[in-house]
This record gives C-alpha cells, structure tokens and sequence, in this order.
C-alpha cells in the first residue's frame, strides 16, 4: 500500500522493551519448583518413608524420578511459551535449545521412572505381570503408557541424528502430539501417584501448576500467532541480489504497531497452498521501519528456497521479532562487525543502527563474488560512520592465511580490537571461528554476540 | 533515531535485593507449602471418607476384648492361609518374604489373611494386652478389616489382616504386597501414620480407616 505509507512520514519501528526478569529469577523459580516437587515427595517419606526392602526404596524411587520428569516437561513447555519476559532475555534461539537439553533430560528421567517402577512392581508378581499392571492392568496406566511412548518418541525424533532423517513437516507433526502423550500420562499421577492421591493440597498444587502452564502456553503462543493471523504482511517489493540471494521487503498497514530493532528475526509463513502451516526464521537486513521490514534470504534449503521466489503481493504472516543480538549490545564502544555469506544481513540492519562514534569495521566473508549482496550498500554506510569494509572471498583453500579469524591475523588488521564490541552472523562454524580468534585477541566474552544459527 | 530507547539485550545491575528477593520468597512459600502437606500420615482424605461416606459398617463389631490370659495364637484369625506361624514377640519376620505367596491365595473364597506383622517390641513380651477388631472398611475393590493388638500400656503393637478383597486376581496380588507394609508400618508408628504404596492407595484409604476408628475408639 504505497498510498498509506506516503502519507505517513517514515519513521523506525519502536524498540521492544528491555525484560524484567534477571538470571537469579530464573534460578529462583527452577529452585522453588525442585523444592516443592523434592519437598512432596520427602515430608510424604521420602527414601525412608516405609520399610527397609528393596521394593519399597524402588517404588520411592519411582515416585521421585517421576516427580521430576514432569518438572522438566513443565519447565521445557514454560520455554516453548515463547513468553516476551524470557524471549526478550534469552532470545528464543537459547530458550529452543534449553527447550532441546530439557525434552532429553525428562525422557531419561521417564526411562528411570519407568525401570523403577516395573522393579518395585515385579516384587510379588515377576517381571511380566508388572508390566502387564503397568501397562494396563491399573486404573489408567493403558493411557499412560500410550502417552509415555508418544513422549519417547517425540524426544528420539528430535535428537540430532533421527531429526536429520526425517522432513521438517514429519518432525514438526511428530512433535505436535507430545500434548497428547503429555495430557494422556498427567492421569495416573494423579490417580496412581500416591502423592497426589492422597494429599489434597498437593494434588491441587499439581492440578493448578498444570492449568497455569496450559494457559500459559494457549495465551503465549497460540495467541501470539493468532494476533500475528489477524495482521499479515504482504510482499512489496523482491530484489534479486547476488547468486541464490534475494531481498523480500515486507510491508503492511499495521506495521505501525510493530516493535521491532535491527538485528532481530522473524518466523514468516507465506500464506500460500501448502506452506501456511510452515514457519522459518529470517533475519532483518535493516532497520525496521513502517516503511517495510526487509529481509535477505539465501536459497539453502526447500523452504528457503521457496522464499526466494516468493511472488510481490503474496500475504505472509509474520511472528515475531525474536532474538536479543542487537546492535544495542555495541553501546557507546567501537564496533567489529563479521559477516558470512548470507550473514551480511543482519550485519547491514547493525550498521544502519550504529553512530559514528562506533567506527565499525565490517569483515565479509564469502566463497565466491557471485554471492556477494549489500557490499555498495555497506560500503556507503560505513563510509557515513567512519569505518571500513575488509572482504575475503574465496574458498578457504585459496586464502593467503590458513585462519583468517585467528588472534594473530585479526590483530594485525584491527590492533584496537579488545576494545571493541564483536557481533558476529554467518554459519555456526565461522561464528565459533570468531568467537574462538576474538577472546583469544582479548576481547572479554560479555563484548562477543552472535545469534546460534539454529535453524 | 534517539538512543535513549531502552536496549533490549543489556540491564542494569540489579541491586542485591532485587537479585536475593525472588530466592528468599519463593523458598519461603515453598517450605511453608511442603509443611502444610499432609505428610507421612493418615491424610484428611481418608479420614474425610471415613466421615462422609458410611465406609465404616456400624454393625459390624468394632471391639473383641480378648481375655489377658489367652495365648496369643488363639488371638489370631482362624482362616489363615498365607501366614505359616503367626509369632509373637521376637519375630521380626520380613514382610517381602511372606509377600511372595500370592498366587496361592486365589482360591480360598473364605477371608483371608495377610502376613501377620510384629514389630519386635523394645520390650518383649509386653504386646499382651487388648485384641481389637475393626470396623470392616468399605471401599471400591472389597473390605478391609484388621484386628489389632494393644500393650498394657495402650501402646498398638500388632496389627494382622482379617480380611481383604480376594475376590480379583490383581486386588490379592496388590494386597499380599501392600497390606504386609502397612502392618509393619503402623506398628513401627504405633499409629495410622502410614504412607501409601504406589498403586495400593484405595487399600491405603479403607486399611487407614479402619486402624483410625480402632485408635479413635481406644481410651
């Protein structure tokens, strides 16, 4: 709507707000769950709570490792809320990947919940009866063992290995019935769990921080796509920029009401026949204004791909902006700005941000020239903001030093780096590179950002 | 565009207090939560049910005063299967071991009985005093009843089965399992406090409430 956007003067998005939950928040929260969860289990006996045999200290073994198990799937369902408070801390790239390291982490508590309990129960009946009372024979144990293998599953569908096996909409599918296995085993905890079935409060301590958390994850996640529905975008312009590379600008009329800052992502789904259920990330490639959000976007995968040849006035649904590697980090120091290949956008939306007091020095990186895209552009805007452009092309064989992103190298071409800030966007092994060449050129850790190229 | 917007990534340093606040009142909620739990003990929903719902049959008899001088074996039930030797005193035969009879049991249609459990008294020979039958608890798979013996002192010494639900493979399974920890348990605790055995709670509830209606019905 070109119309709309003459008449209202351009003007860049407003920033999201700062989070106000600190670390020890976290830390508070985490430790007050283990507390009351640990706490049930103990003031109900714990370890010593009846009996010294071997059957009762394995159904209190049971009782524990099950306890925890659901307080990992708690807290791994808190992090996919996406809620601004920790999005905004963490960024969502860190909290997907807490999300990973705790969906492993309750799937081998449930793998010892689950060996505990076919031992405590196999006491006076053998093995198989056990699991034949386990796995149907009690009250709403054939709906949790269900649930529990939908669970194991999902887990072994996301470990790295079996994830790369499978498409995308397999994984994505998959991963969508764990509320079902999760919903089929809350049943028998409290049913069977004696200690939620024979302890009100407690039970209605459970009941609630799992009504608390549904709502939660309805009002956090689904609500901030269905608000993201009620206000597509629509391609306005596509710009063919380098060998595979292409620049979408986005634009709309509620735009206005956007908080968004360079360096952010956005999760965008064409909404087109067949892809509307699907979202990938991108990253800004400048400053968001209500002019458009411009994103560049090198054809990788299918999915990628598919958004390079997105068509002008296709709709798009945007969630988001996600990520906290801003160019806010930069502050009042000077700038080191390191780009690989299709990492160059975020970097141009950095530059465009920063003053001229940060003198950045922009380091690109690519294999070939064909993929080269924004260098005029980053040539200008370095240029207005007393900084320079250093480019390395070639594949890694060809350059004239082994490790273009060693402490050495990167002295001799910046001698002030340890006062500068590095911010860092390309694929994880460059970023690590840079990481790894930077802190041993003295620059303190808290000054190296970089976004996890998790996608 | 003014720099004076509120960064995303970076924070202030927080004060002590705002770092130290959150940990000290979430753990203070969260002990004080823990200890208004019920606890290792009878639980207000047993007793609740014992309560609300008739579970507790009025007619049946609620105390047999055996006389002191009876021998203790002539205390105990007379349809015992599973139990080899009821003893006395200074047994303190494992409660897993009797367990393992299970499958034998199915066949009996008359009462039968758990491993009778004695605590070894810290002074022998003093569980002497009052034999005491429950009131049959009532509840979803059958009836529990126990009978129970007092010391001199009115200290719960002994507690033996009289009957439970035999009538299902799973429920004299369960029950040969769970009611022999139950034993063990109230006479360790001289009491109904006794803590449920994971999928054992409907027994849990109607064994608690017939040993609360002995106790609450003892001087």
């Amino acid at each position: 709507m070109p119309q709309r956007t003459s008449r209202m003067p351009i003007r860049r998005l407003r920033s999201p707000g700062t989070s106000l939950i600190r670390d020890t928040d976290v830390g508070a929260v985490i430790g007050f769950l283990t507390l009351v969860v640990v706490g049930i289990w103990w003031h109900h006996g714990g370890m010593i709570g009846f009996g010294n045999s071997i059957v009762t200290k394995m159904t209190a073994l049971d009782q524990v490792t099950g306890l925890l198990c659901s307080e990992a799937g708690l807290l791994g369902l808190i992090l996919v809320t996406r809620t601004p408070l920790l999005e905004r801390k963490y960024g969502l790239d860190r909290l997907l990947n807490w999300h990973r390291i705790l969906g492993v982490a309750m799937s081998l508590l449930l793998i010892l919940h689950i060996v505990f309990s076919v031992w405590a129960w196999s006491t006076p009946g053998g093995v198989f009866n056990a699991v034949k009372s386990l796995t149907g024979g009690e009250s709403y144990m054939a709906l949790t063992a269900v649930g529990t293998l939908i669970v194991l599953l999902v887990t072994l569908s996301s470990l790295k290995w079996f994830r790369n096996q499978l498409s995308y909409e397999m994984w994505y599918f998959v991963h969508l019935t764990v509320y079902v296995g999760l919903a089929m085993s809350f049943s028998h905890q409290i049913v069977l769990g004696s200690d939620f079935a024979t302890d009100k409060l407690a039970r209605w301590f459970w009941v609630g921080i799992h009504i608390v958390i549904i709502l939660w994850i309805i009002w956090s996640r689904w609500g901030s796509l269905v608000k993201a529905c009620t206000r597509p975008l629509h391609v306005a312009s596509v710009t063919h920029e380098a060998q595979g590379v292409t620049s979408v600008v986005l634009q709309g009329s509620h735009l206005q009401q956007h908080r968004a800052q360079a360096g952010q992502f956005y999760l965008l789904r064409q909404v087109v026949r067949g892809r509307w259920w699907r979202a990938n990330p991108f990253s800004l490639s400048s400053v968001p204004t209500t002019a458009g959000l411009r994103f560049t976007i090198k054809a990788r995968g299918e999915a990628s791909e598919a958004m390079t040849r997105i068509r002008v006035g296709t709709k798009v649904i945007a969630e988001g902006p996600y990520g906290v590697c801003t160019p806010d980090a930069v502050g009042e120091k000077k700038a080191l700005l390191v780009a690989g290949g299709v990492g160059i956008g975020p970097i141009v939306s950095y530059l465009e941000h920063l003053t001229p007091s940060s003198e950045p020095i922009v380091l690109y990186r690519a294999h070939s020239n064909k993929e080269v895209s924004h260098l005029e552009e980053i040539e200008a805007l370095v240029k207005e903001r007393n900084g320079r452009v250093h480019t390395l092309i070639g594949p890694r064989a060809k350059l004239k030093v082994a490790d273009p992103f060693s402490p050495k190298v990167l002295l001799k071409l910046i001698p002030d780096l340890a006062d500068r800030v590095v911010m860092v966007a390309g694929p994880e092994s460059m970023v690590k590179a840079v990481q790894r060449g930077s802190k041993a050129a003295g620059v303190p850790s808290e000054n190296i950002h970089a976004e996890r190229a998790w996608w | 565009m003014s720099q004076n917007r509120p960064p995303i990534g970076r924070q202030s340093k927080p004060t002590f207090a705002r770092q130290v606040m959150p940990a000290v009142v979430l753990t203070a909620v969260g002990v004080g939560f823990v200890s208004m739990l019920d606890g290792a003990t009878t639980g207000s929903v047993g007793l609740t049910a014992v309560a609300t719902n008739p579970i507790v049959d009025p007619n049946a008899p609620t105390t047999i005063v055996a006389d002191p001088n009876t021998t203790a074996p002539a205390a105990q039930p007379t349809n015992t299967t599973l139990a080899p030797t009821p003893v006395q005193g200074n047994s303190a035969a494992p409660v897993a071991t009797a367990a393992p009879a299970a499958p034998a049991a199915p066949a009996t249609a008359a009462p039968i009985t758990a491993a009778p459990v004695t605590a070894a008294p810290s002074n022998p020979g003093a569980c002497d005093g009052d034999v005491v039958a429950s009131p049959s608890a009532q509840f979803r798979y059958g009836v529990i009843q126990l009978q129970t013996q007092f010391t001199t002192a009115n200290v719960l010494c002994n507690v033996t089965v009289l009957q439970f639900p035999n009538d299902r493979r799973t429920s004299v399974q369960i029950n040969n399992y769970a009611l022999p920890i139950y034993n063990q348990e109230a006479v360790q605790n001289h009491s109904a406090k006794i803590r449920a055995v994971s999928g054992a709670t409907y027994s849990w509830q109607a064994y608690v409430a017939a040993l609360q209606a002995v106790l609450d019905s003892r001087p």
